[in-house]
């Protein structure tokens, strides 16, 4: 078993199958070996690793993606589609939404990462600038010159 | 805002105007009405863009203060890439890239800076819109899409500019209403590409011989082109490029001859780690050549270990078969067979080879679904694998949909050659849906499961009870003598049947059943959730789990001990995603 600290000092106690789902952790434990010592999580409060380690726990047995997997990912076009798992599992509000991509980040847990960013496309994709916006709380920060810049280009856009 | 506008802006103005009049030579004549308005207009515009810059600097630090924003640079990046997905059969849109660099100013500079971005390119905007695109996909592979027909000049135009860059295709997409049109294009296309890969031509209708330029790349095809795609578009499949292909769709042919068919035979034999191979809708024809006579010069024992998924859609029997009988698939690769329109003398020893043992995924096969539509004019079997080789979730092996030209016709025809026909599936799992006619036959479907002697879990949902009923055993019959667990949902069976069919199956029933393997668990669910009659007789006899949507309770056998080797686990497990994921309910 593994123990774990988050930022918010709450502990955790994991398999390692469940943990080594993060690379980050798989490498902290091959560094240090067999230990008891807990490994703190700085960057992780306890709500988002709870809800992180659910998707670890779910995904243990699968294989880790290997480096040609990764490799290979980035030279085909990726696609957006999202297990039915983790369809449910990622339905969460957008500020858990961002915090579980920055700790899949943090935490090295590509899969995870995939499919925190698979969502966030699936929001923006077919939306306007402005429905992004409202989506997101964004306010339009550009100056006249910029606007004036990013209307031709909409032009240029719808003429075909 | 009056106060503000009468006593605050006023004197400033004044200042202002003052200010810019001391620093500024104005063309104007000094202290004429001309230069007192040409002070007021400069001032009024650096006013103006003080005011938008102070207000965009303020805006884009409230934008800092939004949760997306904690994402760092790179997640964005990727995040924008995703977002600009297409279909693989449509041509990408130029409006996503332009539409997500049109948020705010942290976005957009995470989008310029993301060549990936804008590689994805539709030939069909004009030539402003292709300089940025150009420009802001630094030195990116391109993929390339044009749709033909719509301004011919503008595309011949655009397809020159492109052309000019075609050593960074790594894909190139066609799109069009007219296959003679795309002549134009192959000018272009003929450009040595030497880092395209993927080809992809759909146009509308039937592509058929003669009618697209045989000379497709001038005879230069480029060396890493792996993936073709040609849908309502003929080419002849003798061309070089028709080798060492990953992936090869071919769709929408017609009066291709019938020595089509070898040759595809003979692409697929030249392209060994070909992983996708999808034929639809081309039917050959034969003219006075057999099936036979071109068997002579077709290549066999094709091995395709590298082969994930083989879709043979809206072919004739003939065809389907003469293709099956050749090609050795990979015990992990998906087989999906679609047939519309079979007549009533054929079934599926039409469409699959004799013993098809080079068909390696159909000896994994042991969870099989035979489901007839709510019309009973068509009928599908789905066959996986319950568990993957690597502990994984189950796999889908095989979906065969069949529709016949005759009411129910193929429902009985599929269900009567299933089983000789594809005998070499080690089934366990058999679930049965919608066979519900009650002119259907009983011993059609008894037939059918005496081929898989392996069946240990059965499932019926909306299924006429007659087809329940006949699991009866008797002393001179004993279907699926190796049933453990029964699965129903709405099949409509009263409850006396339902008790005499179990009982018959259990160590009650010692002078008539055969020692062996019994009855061990009912799943019942709906109208059979809540009744007591069936619980009392039988509780002591199986455990019978109860659903209605969730579970409601289980009841565990007063007499007989649960299996202490594991495989009731299993069975649970069988149920659980027979329950769960086909009928939406949840063990």
């Amino acid at each position: 078993m593994v123990n774990l600290v988050t930022s918010d000092n709450e502990s955790f106690t994991v398999e390692k199958a469940v943990a080594s789902r993060s690379v980050l952790i798989k490498n902290m434990l091959e560094d240090v070996g067999e230990s008891d010592q807990p490994i703190p999580l700085p960057n992780v409060t306890a709500s988002v690793l709870k809800k992180v380690l659910e998707y670890c726990d779910h995904h243990k047995n699968e294989p880790m993606p290997t480096s040609e997997d990764l490799a290979a990912e980035d030279t085909r076009k990726r696609t957006t589609d999202i297990g039915e798992w983790d369809q449910k599992f990622i339905q969460v509000d957008q500020e858990m939404l961002f915090e579980i991509i920055l700790a899949a980040n943090y935490l090295d847990i590509k899969p995870l990462l995939d499919v925190g960013c698979k969502t966030v496309a699936n929001m923006i994709k077919g939306k306007t600038p402005e429905e992004i916006r409202k989506l997101f709380n964004i306010v339009n920060d550009f100056t006249p010159e910029e606007e004036a810049q990013i209307k031709k280009e909409n032009e240029w856009a719808e003429d075909r | 805002m009056e106060t503000i506008l009468v006593d605050i802006i006023p004197p400033l103005l004044q200042t202002l105007v003052d200010r810019i009049r001391q620093s500024c030579s104005l063309d104007a004549e000094k202290g004429s009405l001309g230069e007192e308005i040409k002070a007021i207009e400069l001032a009024s515009d650096a006013f103006n863009t003080c005011t938008a810059r102070a207000l965009s600097s303020l805006r884009r630090r409230q934008n800092q203060l939004t949760s997306v924003h904690r994402l760092p640079n790179e997640i964005l990046s990727l995040i924008f890439v995703l977002a600009i997905e297409h279909k693989h059969n449509s041509s990408p849109s130029n409006h996503r890239p332009i539409r997500i660099s049109g948020v705010c100013r942290r976005w957009r500079a995470v989008a310029l800076g993301t060549p990936r971005l804008w590689t994805c390119i539709d030939v069909a905007g004009p030539p402003n819109m292709m300089e940025t695109f150009f420009n802001r996909s630094g030195n990116a592979p391109l993929h390339i899409s044009a749709t033909m027909g719509r301004d011919p000049d503008r595309e011949k135009d655009n397809a020159f500019y492109w052309s000019q860059h075609s050593s960074r295709w790594t894909s190139l997409a066609l799109f069009g209403y007219d296959a003679t049109r795309a002549s134009k294009i192959w000018e272009w296309a003929g450009q040595a590409a030497p880092s395209l890969e993927a080809l992809k031509v759909y146009m509308k209708g039937y592509g058929a011989p003669g009618s697209n330029p045989v000379d497709l790349f001038k005879g230069n095809v480029p060396p890493r082109l792996h993936r073709i795609t040609l849908v309502g578009f003929y080419l002849p499949l003798t061309n070089s490029m028709f080798t060492n292909l990953t992936k090869l769709h071919l769709g929408r042919m017609l009066d291709c001859p019938g020595t089509y068919i070898v040759d595809l035979l003979q692409a697929v034999r030249a392209s060994p780690c070909l992983e996708e191979l999808r034929v639809e809708d081309v039917n050959p024809a034969l003219g006075s050549a057999t099936w036979d006579e071109l068997a002579l010069g077709a290549p066999s024992n094709i091995d395709l270990p590298h082969l994930q998924r083989l879709s043979l859609l809206l072919l004739e029997a003939g065809v389907v078969q003469f293709i099956l009988a050749r090609v050795t698939i990979p015990p992990r690769a998906n087989l999906k067979i679609d047939m519309d329109g079979v007549p009533r003398d054929q079934d599926l020893s039409h469409i699959f080879p004799p013993r098809p043992t080079n068909l390696r995924n159909l000896q994994s096969i042991d969870m099989l679904t035979f489901a007839s539509s709510d019309d009973r004019h068509h009928c599908v079997v789905l066959g996986g694998v319950t568990t993957d080789v690597d502990g994984g979730n189950p796999a889908s092996l095989l979906s065969i949909g069949i529709r016949g030209v005759h009411s129910s016709g193929p429902v009985q025809k599929i269900m009567s050659s299933l089983g000789p026909t594809l005998s070499l599936m080690p089934v366990r799992l058999f679930s049965l849906e919608q066979f519900s006619s009650r002119k259907w036959s009983v011993n059609t479907l008894l037939d059918m499961l005496n081929h898989y002697p392996s069946i240990d879990a059965l499932f019926f949902h909306s299924c006429h009870p007659k087809f329940v009923e006949a699991l009866t055993v008797t002393s001179s019959n004993h279907p699926c003598p190796g049933l453990r667990l029964l699965g129903l949902t709405e099949c409509a069976i009263s409850d006396d049947a339902l008790i005499s069919t179990a009982r018959s199956r259990t160590q009650r029933n010692e002078d008539a059943c055969p020692p062996g393997v019994r009855l061990e668990h009912l799943c019942l669910s709906d109208s059979h959730g809540g009744s007591t009659a069936v619980r009392e007789a039988l509780s002591l006899l199986l455990e019978i789990s109860l659903y209605s949507g969730t579970p409601l309770a289980v009841y565990v056998p007063k007499l007989a001990p649960p299996p202490t080797d594991g495989s009731g686990q299993l069975r649970r497990s069988c149920a659980q995603d027979h329950f769960g994921d086909v009928h939406g309910l949840k063990l």
